[in-house]
């Protein structure tokens, strides 16, 4: 199961390394990193990942336009989204997962879990 | 590598592209001669497949285009023409190699290897840096004996900075040898490869900076130092490797190691917090440099938070709140205070790492020690947090006793597995025999919680005095923390938590009532009412454990435990089957059958659950 290829899309480099180093360590999966929505719209349809992270609250393009931008594109609707999004976010978990991603992780999250946590959402063996 | 393929047939282009890619080759692929010659003429490949017969230009045709304007990239001939004329035919064209089809697919990439290790003077067979080793033929990177496991673009990027040890590449140069024409990964992309490579050389034990960055002009290999030439030549007998640090350390080393170096900019953040009261104590706050301040409020707060430093990110958030709400002048002296406090909290935390290992362990699995001995209790101490366990000290069975009493009150978690330090040797009846009876209460928790005993002295009766009261294990000093952890982590590893169950069984009021029976276990239940039903719901459950009926309607748990022996991934999976009989004939069946065990009903779930976990942990 380390064949699993995530893609992270944040624009704060701490969370980017944080992902990164607690799935690569934790589980063995690939992380492919984007800083921005446009930059996650093109490594998405470049990678095919596996999986979708994605932060809620980015300058620019925010997680809501970038996942809107991700289902109405063929090559990337069918892969599976979650958001990362702060205990605080304004809008409501239920009407986050109303837009379509399969579930929300809440920041802080435990870098040791992560994985797991991903991997039980998206019904992984791990 | 680079290689282009030029053949019309789909399916061996199918075929042939993901063994290649596989193999770590970057393919470009052309569907036709004319195509093939466009593509090989533009771009720079290390070896080119031709198909003998293609569309719009031959592959001979093709080939001796490419010799006649100078192309010397290795080119094998692709065909389903045999015979020597062909071949001769062929290699007069100007290939290099010709292999006719039907082909076996690693014939032809041991072909590629071998044609470019003839033609390619500098293509090694194995690479090197010191003692970091890669095998282009058996794709391995070794490291001080040590076999690393690298994606594999970080394995062609290592591959490439080996054969270009004394270059410095490019983005684009590394963009054009590992990947293909017709991918087009951004820099952002090729940094995280480069990260990710790093990270595992690092994590192997290489150095941090084994690739160097060139700053505006790209990436090289660091130079070998001389240290690294002398052991590279094996003359002085090196040190031992560094034992492997096992993934809790890895985690704890990456996160601190990410805090330390994002220090300047929380520095950097902290000041522009301040930039932005200091501009509303004057009046002159702009609306641009409010959002900006904002953004970086939110942005400690989530990074702060994310560390473990609550109070600090709590703080953050509530600056972030206040801008936010556009400020009155007046609020300034507020922001300040808080800001203060920030920068207090945030300076506190010079050596994060405590404060990190406790996050990371917020979920980790709980041990309780029992001990006066404070040598034993912080040796275990550190060896369990190596494996990423937490821990928690009583100095004795009755103060464990209060503890444990306390975390059943708070419904707060309990120990996955307890250590009690007890001495048979000395004369302290009554502290003997309160450790015995803790143990004696640990297994009476549902689920029981397995104890590990360390004993001063290795005594049969002593042992039988700890199994008598339940003990799990016992160990006689001297013994090792380390193994004493090992076998924490067994028994933590034996839990019934989350051991996915299926039931089959047509008494549907069973079905209904058993997850609350094994509540306390926190099995995952699957049940089922119908058996034939049974293969499709084995297959998308995957039970680590199997409960069947004996007799139900269409089909019998003996017929269905029969069928699952017959099946070699199935075979050794326990069954336990469920009997309204305790006769002789039909228990011979059932164990006939392939069955591990038989319980009789009525069920009782202490019971039903010892049996289940004792077949788990087979």
């Amino acid at each position: 199961m380390n064949d699993k290829q995530i893609l992270l899309i944040d624009d704060e480099e701490t969370i980017q390394e944080v992902v990164q180093v607690g799935i690569e360590i934790e589980a063995g999966w690939q992380v492919a990193i984007a800083s921005s929505g446009s930059e996650g719209i093109d490594l998405a349809q470049i990678h095919q990942p596996d999986a979708i992270l994605l932060d809620v609250m980015m300058p620019d393009m925010d997680g809501i336009s970038t996942l809107s931008r991700l289902k109405a594109n063929v090559k990337t609707a069918s892969i599976p989204v979650i958001f990362l999004t702060a205990k605080t976010q304004s809008t409501g978990k239920d009407q986050l997962k109303s837009l379509g991603v399969v579930d929300i992780i809440t920041k802080p999250f435990n870098s040791v879990t992560l994985a797991s946590q991903i991997a039980k959402i998206l019904g992984w063996k791990m | 590598m680079r290689i282009l393929l030029i053949d019309d047939d789909e399916t061996l282009i199918d075929i042939l592209t993901r063994t290649l890619q596989e193999k770590s080759y970057a393919v470009d692929v052309a569907t036709d001669g004319e195509q093939g010659w466009v593509y090989g003429s533009t771009y720079n490949y290390d070896l080119i497949i031709l198909d003998w017969s293609l569309p719009k230009l031959d592959g001979i045709s093709l080939c001796q285009r490419f010799r006649a304007s100078g192309h010397d990239t290795p080119i094998i001939l692709l065909t389903s023409r045999d015979g020597s004329q062909n071949k001769i035919r062929g290699l007069n064209a100007g290939a290099d190699d010709y292999i006719s089809k039907p082909f076996d697919v690693d014939e032809l990439t041991a072909r590629i290897r071998a044609l470019l290790r003839r033609l390619n003077c500098d293509f090694l067979p194995v690479l090197s840096w010191g003692d970091l080793q890669l095998d282009p033929c058996s794709y391995q990177v070794i490291y001080q004996g040590q076999v690393l496991l690298l994606a594999a673009k970080e394995y062609r990027l290592l591959e490439l900075f080996l054969r270009h040890a004394q270059e410095v590449l490019s983005i684009e140069d590394i963009i054009e040898s590992l990947w293909s024409s017709m991918e087009y990964p951004s820099n952002a992309t090729v940094r995280s490869h480069i990260r990710h490579l790093r990270k595992k050389l690092c994590l192997a034990g290489l150095p941090k900076d084994i690739i160097i960055t060139v700053r505006g002009q790209g990436y090289c290999l660091k130079p070998l130092s001389q240290n690294e030439h002398i052991n590279d030549n094996s003359q002085i007998t090196s040190n031992p490797p560094e034992p492997q640090l096992d993934k809790h350390a890895q985690h704890l080393a990456a996160l601190t190691s990410i805090w330390e170096k994002h220090h300047p900019k929380r520095q950097q953040q902290l000041a522009q917090l301040q930039q932005a009261i200091t501009s509303l104590k004057t009046g002159s706050l702009e609306v641009s440099d409010r959002i900006s301040a904002i953004v970086t409020a939110h942005s400690l707060a989530g990074n702060l938070g994310q560390f473990g430093l609550h109070q600090g990110s709590r703080l953050a958030k509530d600056i972030e709140q206040s801008l936010q709400n556009d400020p009155s002048q007046e609020q300034w002296q507020t922001l300040n205070l808080k800001l203060t406090e920030l920068s207090q909290e945030i300076s506190k935390e010079r050596d994060i790492t405590p404060q990190i290992n406790q996050t990371i362990l917020a979920n980790s699995p709980l041990l309780l020690i029992v001990s006066d001995n404070s040598q034993l209790n912080s040796q275990l101490t550190q060896a369990a947090t190596h494996q990423g366990i937490k821990t928690e000290i009583t100095a004795s069975p009755e103060l464990a006793k209060t503890w444990l009493q306390k975390q059943q009150d708070n419904h707060q978690k309990l120990p996955q597995t307890v250590i009690v330090n007890l001495s048979f040797a000395d004369s302290q009846n009554a502290l003997r025999q309160e450790s015995l009876e803790l143990i004696s209460e640990l297994k009476l928790f549902v689920p029981s919680i397995p104890v590990i005993v360390i004993g001063d002295r290795d005594n049969f009766q002593d042992r039988l005095l700890v199994a008598r009261h339940g003990g799990s294990f016992y160990l006689s000093q001297p013994v090792n923390p380390k193994q004493i952890i090992t076998l924490s982590l067994q028994a933590i590893q034996c839990s019934s938590l989350g051991k996915k169950i299926m039931v089959v069984d047509d008494d549907i009021e069973l079905l209904q009532v058993l997850p609350t029976l094994l509540e306390p276990w926190k099995f995952q239940l699957t049940t089922l009412d119908d058996p034939r039903q049974f293969w499709d719901v084995l297959q998308a459950v995957t039970p680590d454990l199997l409960i069947l009926d004996i007799e139900m309607p269409h089909l019998s748990g003996i017929e269905l435990c029969k069928v699952l022996r017959t099946h070699p991934y199935w075979r050794k999976l326990p069954v336990l089957f469920l009997s309204i009989y305790s006769d002789l004939t039909i228990s011979n069946q059932v164990f006939a059958s392939g069955a591990n065990d038989l319980v009789n009903k009525p069920i009782i779930p202490q019971q039903l659950a010892s049996r289940i976990i004792n077949h788990l942990n087979d």
